[in-house]
Formats: structure tokens, sequence, C-alpha cells
């Protein structure tokens, strides 16, 4: 069975009361909605409350859902609302220190290894963040859950083109921006990075 | 294909999954020309920077936590005032019901008013006056539609639970 054949034999499940088959879509979907989350709103506390939000929206308007969009598309669609309507209340003046993108240990990384890591995910955030909200959404719809462009359109409501249009943009400012950070193609600090 | 029909494709290809047939126009028109080829491998390295960026670490008790979180939540979602009626409204033959029992209601609303010109004071009317009254103003269809609008009305009334309503539409569950 395919994943949509699957998600709509969930729902239908849910639909005829089995209250299981929403626990199994959360178990299923949580960690890519958290993560879309966490890439537009920053702290874990915000995302995993953006999350909570999207899985009780999905819970009351399940009964509805007809079937004619993927129920991915359909959760990442909320999920991207949620956070872009989130954002907009917010004061986004500057990612807080430490707090935006603590990377996992890997296994045989050094400490050096793991500051450089740290410095990395902090000033990719920062340039995603410095995006204006929409086309922060698509490039990471597009770079960290690779979703077709086609699928990007319907999540945002826009036509293809200009998902291909607004892509394009995006990228010619986050290479300025990470530039301007001074990576090199490694992911490097180039100069002042470090003592 | 020109160099300006490739430019947003670029990106496309080089930044995740792309159809293959995209991929080889791309690659062809690369092969020809060293601006874009220059573009791409610009957008190249600052597609691998992102996908580089590691992902948030999540702490190893973060979903339990969620999960009891999320099932409080959706109790006290389904608690809240008019929870239960807007859920019962949501199933699509509920929907048809309330909807024509919204219509049976207008109708009847609209015979108690009354319209203009009626040449008898409203204390002489009878009911059947008003039943006249009002077939005269919809087409036959609608008053086709009169004894399903009943059913429709019981079956409204049973589901927000008024006593003494028979619910035989629903097999009384």
């Amino acid at each position: 069975m395919n994943t949509h054949a699957e998600d709509l034999a969930l729902v239908e499940a849910f639909k005829r009361g089995e209250e299981s088959a929403f626990t199994a879509i959360v178990i299923k979907y949580r960690e890519a909605i958290y993560r879309i989350a966490r890439r537009l709103v920053h702290s874990h506390e915000d995302a995993s409350d953006v999350t909570q939000e999207v899985l009780i929206r999905v819970h009351r308007a399940l009964p509805r859902f007809a079937g004619r969009a993927q129920l991915r598309t359909w959760l990442f669609r909320i999920t991207v609302n949620l956070c872009l309507d989130f954002a907009a209340r917010r004061s986004r003046d500057a990612i807080p220190a430490g707090q935006s993108h603590e990377p996992a240990a890997h296994p045989g990384d050094g400490p050096a290894e793991w500051v450089e890591r740290r410095e990395l995910g902090e000033a990719v955030a920062r340039a995603i963040d410095a995006l204006p909200p929409r086309q922060r959404a698509m490039v990471v719809l597009r770079v960290y859950q690779d979703l077709p462009y086609a699928d990007i359109a319907r999540i945002m409501g826009c036509a293809e083109g200009t998902v291909k249009a607004t892509m394009f943009a995006a990228f010619g400012k986050l290479r300025t921006a990470l530039a301007a950070q001074a990576l090199d193609g490694g992911g490097r600090m180039r100069t002042g990075g470090r003592p | 294909m020109t160099c300006r029909d490739i430019q947003p494709l670029l990106v496309e290809t080089l930044s995740g999954t792309t159809p293959p047939d995209q991929r080889r126009l791309v690659q062809a028109h690369l092969a020809t020309c060293a601006a874009c080829r220059a573009d791409a491998a610009s957008i190249e390295r600052t597609a691998g920077l992102l996908r580089r960026a590691p992902e948030a670490h999540l702490r190893e008790d973060l979903w339990a936590g969620f999960m009891t979180a999320l099932e409080a939540r959706l109790a006290a979602d389904q608690h809240r005032p008019g929870a239960r009626v807007r859920h019962w409204l949501r199933r699509p033959l509920h929907a048809w019901a309330t909807g024509a029992a919204a219509a049976a209601l207008v109708i009847a609303l609209g015979t108690a008013l009354g319209v203009p010109g009626r040449p008898r004071a409203a204390a002489d009317r009878t009911p059947d006056d008003a039943a006249v009254h009002v077939m005269k103003m919809v087409s036959p269809q609608v008053v086709e539609g009169i004894p399903a609008m009943d059913a429709s009305l019981s079956v409204w009334k049973a589901g927000l639970g008024a006593g003494g309503v028979s619910y035989e539409l629903t097999g009384g569950r």
C-alpha cells in the first residue's frame, strides 16, 4: 500500500470512529510537522505548541477531509499557515543565541567539529530567517522536506510558476546572506568565526 | 531553451528531487553555456550549505511528553462549549438535515409573520389558511420536499438531545 492509500485508509477508519487511526496519523507526521515548525518559528517550545495546534485542528477537520488532496499536503498547508500567523504575531528581530539550532552529537565528532556544525546551523538559520515569510516557507518545504514544486504550490496556494520564480529569488538572497556570513563551500567560517 | 528559461529550473534541479526529463534538459543546456554553469555551481553550493546545516536535536523524551499533552488538549477540546453540536454538524448527513431544517424554519417564520395584502387580520387566520398561502409561494419541488424536511427536523432535534422526539431515521442510535 502506498503512502497516499495508507493515509486515506487511516482517514476512513477515523471517520468510522476509530480514534487509534488518528493516533497513527499523529505518529506518522508529528516529526515532519515539528521540523517544519522548528525552522519557521525557531524555539522548541513554540514549534511544539504549533505542532499540537496543527494536530488539534486536524482532529476537528478530519471528518470533512474529502481526500482530493494528499493528507501530507493538507497537513503541511495547515502547518505553514499556522507558522506564518504565529511569526506575524511575534517580534522577529533576532534568533536568541543558543536556542536556534543545537545540533545532535554525531558519533566521532570532536568539540571543534560540533562547534563548526553549530555555527553552520546558526548561520543558515539566520540566512533563512532574513527571507520574507512565504519565501522562507517554500525554502524549508523544498530543502528540508524535499517536496516537489507542484506540492509546494498546493501548500502555499499559488501557481507552480510562482514557486519557481520565488525559489530563484530566495536562493539569490540566501547565497548573498551566506557569503556575507563568510561561509566557505564546506560550511566553515572563513574568518573571525572562532578565536 | 534559453538561459532565461533555464534559470528558474536550476534551483529546482539542484535543490532536491526533480523529474529525470527536466534534469536532462538542464544538463543539456549546461553542457553548452558557461554562464549558466557558473550560476548552477553557485546555486549548488548554496543548496549544499543549506542541506549540511544540521537539524535541531530532538530530546529523547520529546514525544512521550508531547503525546500526553496532546491527549489532554484533545480531551479539553471535545468538552468545550458547543463542541458536541459542532462535531455532530460536521457529518455530511447531519449538515444536510440541518440545512433542510433551517429551510423549514424560514418557511414557518414566513408564514407566521405573514405577507402584505392579506385580506384578513392575523387573529382570524387558521393553520390551513397559512398552509394554502405558503403553497402559493413555493415551487412544486419544494412542496414535494416538505415531508423530507419534517423528517430532517426530527433528526436534527434528536441529535441535539431534545426529549420526546422520535429518531426513527437513524435507528435510535
